[in-house]
C-alpha cells in the first residue's frame, strides 16, 4: 500500500489515508477519472468519506509520479495500457489512442486510471502443496476458476513455494521458470520481479506464452514451468512439448469446472493427451479469498 | 607618486576591459556546454531509458561549472519528488541566471526546454531535444559573432580608456 501512496496526487492520497488501516487492507481498486469523484472498490466498512474530484492537474501530477517525471521511459507501457509499479501493483490507463500503420502505438491524453492493488497472500498455497507434490515430484497441474477468484495469486504463491522448497517436509527447492505474458504473476519492472519469490525463479516478462515456454525450456532448463491462462492452440502445443521434455507445467485457465473447460478445444486436446495429473477447481464462495478445493479427496483425477 | 597613481588607473581600466571580454568568452563556452549536455541527455533518454533525475545528475558529472551546478541541483530536486519538473526547472533557472553570462534570449531557450521536459513520449522528447539543440546552435553562433566583434574592442578600449583618463588628469 505504501508504494501506491507514492504515486497518488496529494489530495487523493489524503482521502485514501482517511480510511482506517483495516479498510485500506480490503481495497482492491482505486479508480480515477478526470472530472469525476474518486472511486474505491472493495471497501467494506460503513465509513463514508466524501470523495474528492480527480482534476486535470491531479492527472498530470499522477502521470509525473508514475513515470518518475520521465514519460519517455513508458513507451512500452503506454502501448500495453498498463504500468506496473513497485510492489507489483498495476495501474491501468485509458485515453486517446495513437495509431501507427494500423497498430496501437500508444496512449496520449490519459483520462482514466485504475490502480489495481496487488495482494501478495503468502501462504495461500499451503493447503495444496501435499496434493501437488506426489511421488517425489511436482505434478502437472491445471487450476480452473472464474476471473477474480485468486488463480494468479495461488499460482504466484506456488511458484514461490516450489522455488524455496520445503526442507522440513522433504521437498527440495526446484528451478522455476515463469512465462509472464501479462506481467501479472511476477509484476516485473525492467525485468525485476516485484513480488517475492525464492532464489530459483527466472521470469520471462511480457512474452507470448507459447514462444516463451519454448524459450525457457531451451535457455533456462527449468524443473517447473509456470504459465497463466492458457487458451490458444499454440499454448497447448507448447505445453505438450514442455511435458514431453520432462518439465512440470503448472497453469491456469478461466472456467468454473472441469466439465466446463473441456469444451475448449485446447484444453480438450490436452486432457486427451493426459497432460495433467492434478486439476484444481476454485470458485469464489461468498467472500473473496475462500477457495473450494473440489478434487482434494481424489488426487490425480486424470493420471497417467 | 603621480606615476604610480597613473599606472593604477591604467591597470584597473585594462582589467575592466579584460573582464568584459572574458564574459563574452564564457557565454560562448557555456552555450557549448549546454549543447553537449543535451546531446548526452538524448543518449540517456533514447538508449539508457534513465529516469530524468538520474540522467540529469549523470550528465552534470561530465560537465564543468556552471552548467554542472544547474543540472545537478535540478536533478537532485526532481529526485526528491517535490513539485513538478516545470516548477523546479524555472526556480533553479531563476537562481542560476544571476551568476552566469547568458543573456535573456539564451536563458529563454533553456527555459522553453524545461516546459516539456519529461512530459512527452520518447519520440516527442527527442524532437524537443533536437529543437532546443538547433536553437542553442543559433545562440552559440550569435555569441561567437559578438565575441569576434567586441572581444578585442573591449580589451583595447579598457587599456586606452585608462590611458585617456590619465592624460586628462595629468
Amino acid at each position: 500500500m505504501r508504494e501506491i501512496f507514492h504515486i497518488l496526487p496529494t489530495i487523493i492520497k489524503d482521502y485514501v489515508e482517511r480510511y482506517p488501516a483495516e479498510d485500506r487492507e480490503n481495497m482492491e481498486e482505486i479508480r480515477l477519472r478526470i472530472g469525476r469523484p474518486v472511486e474505491i472498490v472493495g471497501l467494506k466498512s460503513k465509513t463514508k468519506n466524501h470523495p474528492p474530484i480527480f482534476t486535470e492537474k491531479d492527472a498530470s501530477q499522477m502521470m509525473s509520479l508514475l513515470s518518475q517525471h520521465s514519460l519517455y521511459r513508458l513507451e512500452e507501457e503506454l502501448k500495453r495500457g498498463y504500468i506496473t509499479i513497485p510492489g507489483g501493483h498495476r495501474v491501468g490507463i485509458a485515453g486517446r489512442v495513437v495509431m501507427d500503420k494500423g497498430h496501437v502505438k500508444g496512449l496520449r491524453e490519459i483520462g482514466s486510471y485504475n490502480i489495481r492493488i496487488a495482494k501478495e497472500k503468502q501462504g495461500v498455497s499451503d493447503d495444496y502443496i501435499r496434493e501437488l507434490y506426489r511421488r517425489n515430484h511436482w505434478t502437472n497441474t491445471l487450476i480452473i476458476g472464474p476471473p477474480k477468484t485468486g488463480k494468479t495469486t495461488l499460482l504466484r504463491d506456488l511458484a514461490r513455494k516450489i522455488s524455496l522448497g520445503m526442507p522440513q517436509i522433504g521437498i527440495p527447492a526446484k528451478n522455476v521458470a515463469i512465462v509472464d505474458e501479462r506481467s501479472e504473476i511476477a509484476g516485473c519492472i525492467h525485468g525485476i520481479p516485484q513480488h517475492h519469490f525464492g532464489t530459483k525463479v527466472d521470469v520471462l516478462d511480457a512474452c507470448p506464452k507459447a514462444e516463451g515456454m519454448m524459450m525457457m525450456i531451451r535457455s533456462m532448463s527449468p524443473d517447473v514451468l509456470v504459465v497463466d491462462e492458457i487458451g490458444r492452440e499454440e499454448d497447448g502445443r507448447a505445453m505438450m512439448e514442455a511435458i514431453y521434455a520432462g518439465v512440470t507445467v503448472i497453469s491456469t485457465v478461466h472456467g468454473t469446472t472441469l466439465e466446463n473447460v473441456k469444451k475448449r478445444p485446447t484444453i480438450k486436446a490436452l486432457l486427451e493427451e493426459s497432460a495433467f495429473e492434478t486439476i484444481i477447481e476454485i470458485s469464489a464462495v461468498g467472500k473473496k479469498g475462500v477457495f473450494k478445493y473440489l478434487d482434494k479427496t481424489e488426487p490425480g483425477v486424470i493420471s497417467r | 607618486m603621480i606615476w604610480i597613481g597613473a599606472i593604477f588607473i591604467v591597470l584597473a581600466s585594462a582589467l575592466i576591459g579584460m573582464e568584459l571580454s572574458k564574459r563574452l568568452e564564457r557565454r560562448t563556452l557555456l552555450l557549448r556546454h549546454m549543447k553537449v549536455a543535451l546531446e548526452t541527455f538524448d543518449t540517456e533518454v533514447a538508449f539508457a531509458m534513465m529516469p530524468l533525475s538520474e540522467a540529469l545528475i549523470q550528465i552534470s558529472r561530465q560537465l564543468p561549472d556552471p552548467a554542472k551546478q544547474f543540472l545537478f541541483s535540478v536533478g537532485e530536486r526532481i529526485g526528491e519528488n517535490r513539485g513538478s519538473v516545470v516548477e523546479i526547472w524555472e526556480e533553479e533557472l531563476d537562481l542560476w541566471k544571476k551568476n552566469i553570462d547568458l543573456n535573456n534570449q539564451d536563458i529563454e531557450v533553456i527555459r522553453q526546454f524545461g516546459q516539456t521536459l519529461g512530459k512527452q513520449d520518447l519520440e516527442g522528447q527527442r524532437k524537443q531535444i533536437q529543437l532546443t539543440q538547433s536553437y542553442l546552435t543559433h545562440r552559440e553562433q550569435v555569441a561567437v559573432d559578438s565575441q569576434k566583434t567586441y572581444q578585442s574592442m573591449y580589451r583595447s578600449l579598457g587599456f586606452l580608456g585608462g590611458l585617456l583618463l590619465v592624460i586628462m588628469l595629468l
